[in-house]
């Protein structure tokens, strides 16, 4: 598609600049600065980085003097636009603890002056295109990242002399100026002077361009833009195929050059935090010395911390091999299948700006040519974002239930209606001002509220646990996919528990048992630490008469009274008990079901008719802080309740 | 009573065995019932009988008065008592939980089947051993406390 062009003296970028000021907006760009150019907002054209260029290699970045004075005869620096729609911190709401047990919460919504972004490099458009996608477009419109990002203008540079670690042209991003942008310059500096052309790709663009003084774009010029670009993308200082990478990359988990790679890295996330698309982030509670005022920040979080693997006191990715893998894995891989399309764009900044000088490019070449792919899941369907503003509502406890030494069940009113829909299976984000915020599978409904079965395993649980009725805490949701109900019904369902595990299952339960014609066969497998562990006894023992029921329970430990069965849940499935043609929804531990699985499958129930839940620390369930991430899937969006063969491939892993 | 070779058919460790061989240990094979709460052995008796739940539950305990715990049960297919087919003392007491009919053979007729005919004891003891595998898998998956705080 041909857009309207215009040739322009390189004087009139200053008109070009006054144009972008309009409106007191405020022109952002790069600029020379601590040895590196870098993106600022600019007061004029002069703090462009006219005449510089920047050296790149592995671990290496040096600004040297050019000997023309090129406006934008550069690569790109280590800052990118992210952190002016994404900051590294940010204070998404604000709350209080009021003595009486009460809590509030007030949304921090930024109304920043509108952004002018002057000499984008088609990567980071495209960069900001994934990240708009990730914040704004997708299912959740997160409010913060649209407030700046909204009607914010675009101006991108073509690269016209990649440097020797771009590569964007393999990612599909560059070199040519793509969609994100409203107007996309190329700049032309030779004997016959030096000129911009400009070319409107918006109707923004186009309403700019026609206020430039200058003359429509020769053939010639048009063709020198076009055949420039194409000399670009073949001067590319790497190359990726990308061809099924996806697949490839997932078929390689167990590579060996993980390790070898780790023996380099340093995992100091540099690479990470020069990213111009990576989105991953963490929360903190911070809170006055008296508790009673506390704010809910986000920030940048790395995938080369313990934290981002956080679970329950200890970290699913204990190794820098697997930080490193889950990084690449993700970046070429998952996000294809999370948002239809890679991660990376290719700016190369990760090889330079890492410490080691570890080169992203040979690495995963090394690792994914010349091996089969595995077959990954399809990108879901992008449905019409909704607004998030990841701000809880006030909940009050109702009732608090004492199921065993250290799990409690709280019945919960949400304020101000009262509402209690959800589907089985989902869960609830619950937190308490200055004490944090977790996922909680919803247990149930006891008709007056809605019920959270909570194990008290760490600071903020216990605080839950502790809460009294009356009591007041913040509730976001319900999240996630649940249990399949529709798929469950008209044969026998296999109902597999561990622990606490029964909680997520309990809602699904009560409602098959409600509705014996469409359930007609339920059969739950029950297995528990001690018989004073087992959860919700007298509601279970009420079941145990009710017609197309059946009840097996187990401990792995008990006193000599104890008369009923001893053993893991798994020895409960027995041709006798388990017909082959029943469905299967699981939760507990992951050895626990991953050796459910297998005896299952054993039994004749493949793994299309076994449903697990996934456990996972995310920090948003909107599918924005990258937390859950569990090989292609977000476990807050695309679980908690997945089908086995979805995670099959990954299911039972360590350092995922 | 008397055991029909049909019977020891449906038991694991007996399936390999050729027909005749069935019908000799079915005919020194007796079958009882036993109500909930009776003692099958204590834990350091001596090696006897071994037996095979057919139906009802059996439980295995180890240690005395309060110290007492059960590390698991035992369904219907199951041996009760493998240790005496390495003439080892019961490593456990075991106790019926829930009234149950048990199939009970000497251990050293077993043995004796197993010797004279060599294809015969291979086939028992590798179904004696996965049983056993079947049971340290189990109790490993118990060391780890599955449900336990940071389940």
């Amino acid at each position: 598609m041909t857009h309207p062009t215009k040739r322009i003296a390189r004087a009139e970028l200053d008109r070009l600049f006054a144009l972008l000021s309009e409106d007191a907006r405020v022109v952002h760009g790069p600029t020379v600065r601590d040895g590196a150019i870098v993106d600022a907002p600019l007061a004029s054209v002069s703090e462009l980085p006219i005449g510089w260029t920047d050296q790149q290699a592995p671990g290496r970045y040096r600004l040297t003097r050019r000997d023309d004075a090129a406006v934008f005869g550069f690569v790109v620096g280590p800052s990118s636009p992210k952190p002016l729609f994404f900051p590294p911190e940010e204070t998404l709401y604000r709350a209080e603890r009021r003595a009486d047990g009460k809590v509030g919460f007030v949304p921090v919504v930024p109304s920043p002056a509108p952004k002018a972004l002057l000499g984008v490099r088609a990567c980071d458009v495209a960069a900001m295109r994934i990240q708009d996608r990730v914040f704004r477009d997708r299912e959740h419109r997160e409010p913060r990242y649209a407030a700046r990002r909204d009607d914010t203008i675009v101006v991108g540079v073509h690269c016209l002399a990649p440097g020797p670690l771009c590569f964007c042209a393999s990612m599909g991003a560059g070199p040519r100026v793509g969609e994100g942008a409203d107007l996309a310059l190329a700049e032309r500096l030779d004997a016959g002077g030096h000129i911009f052309l400009v070319e409107a790709l918006t109707a923004r663009g186009q309403a700019l361009l026609s206020r430039l003084e200058g003359s429509e774009a020769s053939d010639e010029e048009l063709r020198w833009r076009d055949e420039a670009l194409a000399s670009a993308e073949r001067s590319m200082g790497r190359t990726l195929d990308t061809a099924e990478l996806p697949g490839r990359l997932y078929a390689a988990l167990d590579h060996p050059r993980w390790e070898e790679i780790a023996s380099r890295c340093l995992a100091c996330g540099s690479c990470t935090s020069v990213c111009p698309s990576c989105f991953c982030s963490g929360s903190d509670d911070p809170s006055d010395l008296e508790g009673a005022h506390t704010s809910h920040t986000r920030h940048w979080e790395s995938c080369f911390t313990s934290a981002h693997g956080e679970l329950h006191g200890h970290t699913t990715r204990p190794r820098t091999s697997e930080r490193y893998r889950q990084w690449a894995t993700h970046k070429f891989g998952a996000w294809v299948s999370q948002m239809g399309q890679s991660g990376c764009v290719g700016c190369g900044r990760c090889i330079a700006w890492c410490p080691s000088g570890i080169d992203l490019v040979a690495e995963v070449r090394a690792i994914a040519d010349g091996v089969s792919p595995v077959t990954m899941p399809v990108a879901r369907e992008v449905t019409a974002p909704r607004e998030e503003s990841l701000v809880p509502r006030a909940a009050t406890v109702l009732a608090r239930t004492v199921e065993s030494s250290d799990v409690v069940t709280l019945s919960l009113r949400m304020e101000p209606d009262g509402r209690r829909d959800f589907a089985p299976g989902q869960f609830h984000q619950l937190s308490l001002p200055g004490v944090g915020e977790a996922p909680i599978s919803i247990s149930g409904d006891d008709g007056a509220g809605v019920e959270h079965t909570i194990r008290a395993v760490g600071k903020l649980t216990e605080a839950l646990c502790a809460l009294r009725v009356g009591a007041q805490l913040g509730v976001r949701g319900p999240y996630g996919r649940g249990w399949p109900m529709d798929e469950l019904a008209g044969g026998p369902v296999v109902v597999v528990a561990g622990g606490i595990g029964l909680a997520p299952l309990r809602e699904a339960l009560r409602r098959m048992l409600a509705d014996p014609e469409r359930y007609p066969d339920v059969r739950l497998f029950y297995g528990a630490r001690t018989p004073e562990d087992l959860l919700y006894g007298r509601e279970l023992l009420g079941w145990i008469d009710r017609p197309g029921f059946d009840l097996h329970v187990t401990v792995d430990r008990a006193g000599p009274t104890w008369r009923g069965h001893v053993g893991v849940v798994t020895r409960l499935l027995r041709p006798a008990t388990v017909p082959a043609s029943a469905r299967a929804i699981l939760c507990g531990p992951e050895v626990m079901m991953r050796f459910t699985v297998d005896a299952l499958a054993k039994l004749g129930l493949p793994h299309t008719r076994q449903w697990v839940t996934m456990e996972r620390h995310m920090k948003c369930a909107t599918g924005t802080c990258g937390r859950c991430q569990y090989g292609p899937h977000f476990v807050c969006k695309d679980g908690p309740v997945f089908r086995f063969d979805e995670v099959s491939m990954l299911f039972g892993r360590h350092g995922l | 009573m008397t055991v029909e070779p049909a019977v020891l058919a449906e038991l694991p460790l007996f399936r390999p065995l050729p027909l005749e061989a069935r019908a000799a240990l079915a005919a020194l094979a007796s079958m009882e019932k036993r109500p909930s709460g009776f003692v099958i052995f204590e834990e350091g008796d001596p090696p006897g009988d071994v037996f095979f739940v057919l139906d009802g539950r059996i439980t295995l305990t180890m240690g005395a008065g309060a110290g007492a715990s059960s590390a698991r049960s035992l369904a219907p297919a199951e041996i009760v008592g493998w240790s005496s087919l390495l003439g080892r003392p019961r490593v456990a007491r075991a106790v019926v939980s829930r009234a149950a009919t048990l199939v009970r053979i000497p251990a050293s007729d077993v043995l004796e089947l197993c010797e004279r005919d060599p294809r015969v004891g291979y086939a028992v003891m590798a179904q004696a051993f996965e049983q056993v595998a079947d049971r340290l898998v189990d109790t490993r998956m118990q060391l780890l406390d599955l449900y336990g705080k940071s389940g």
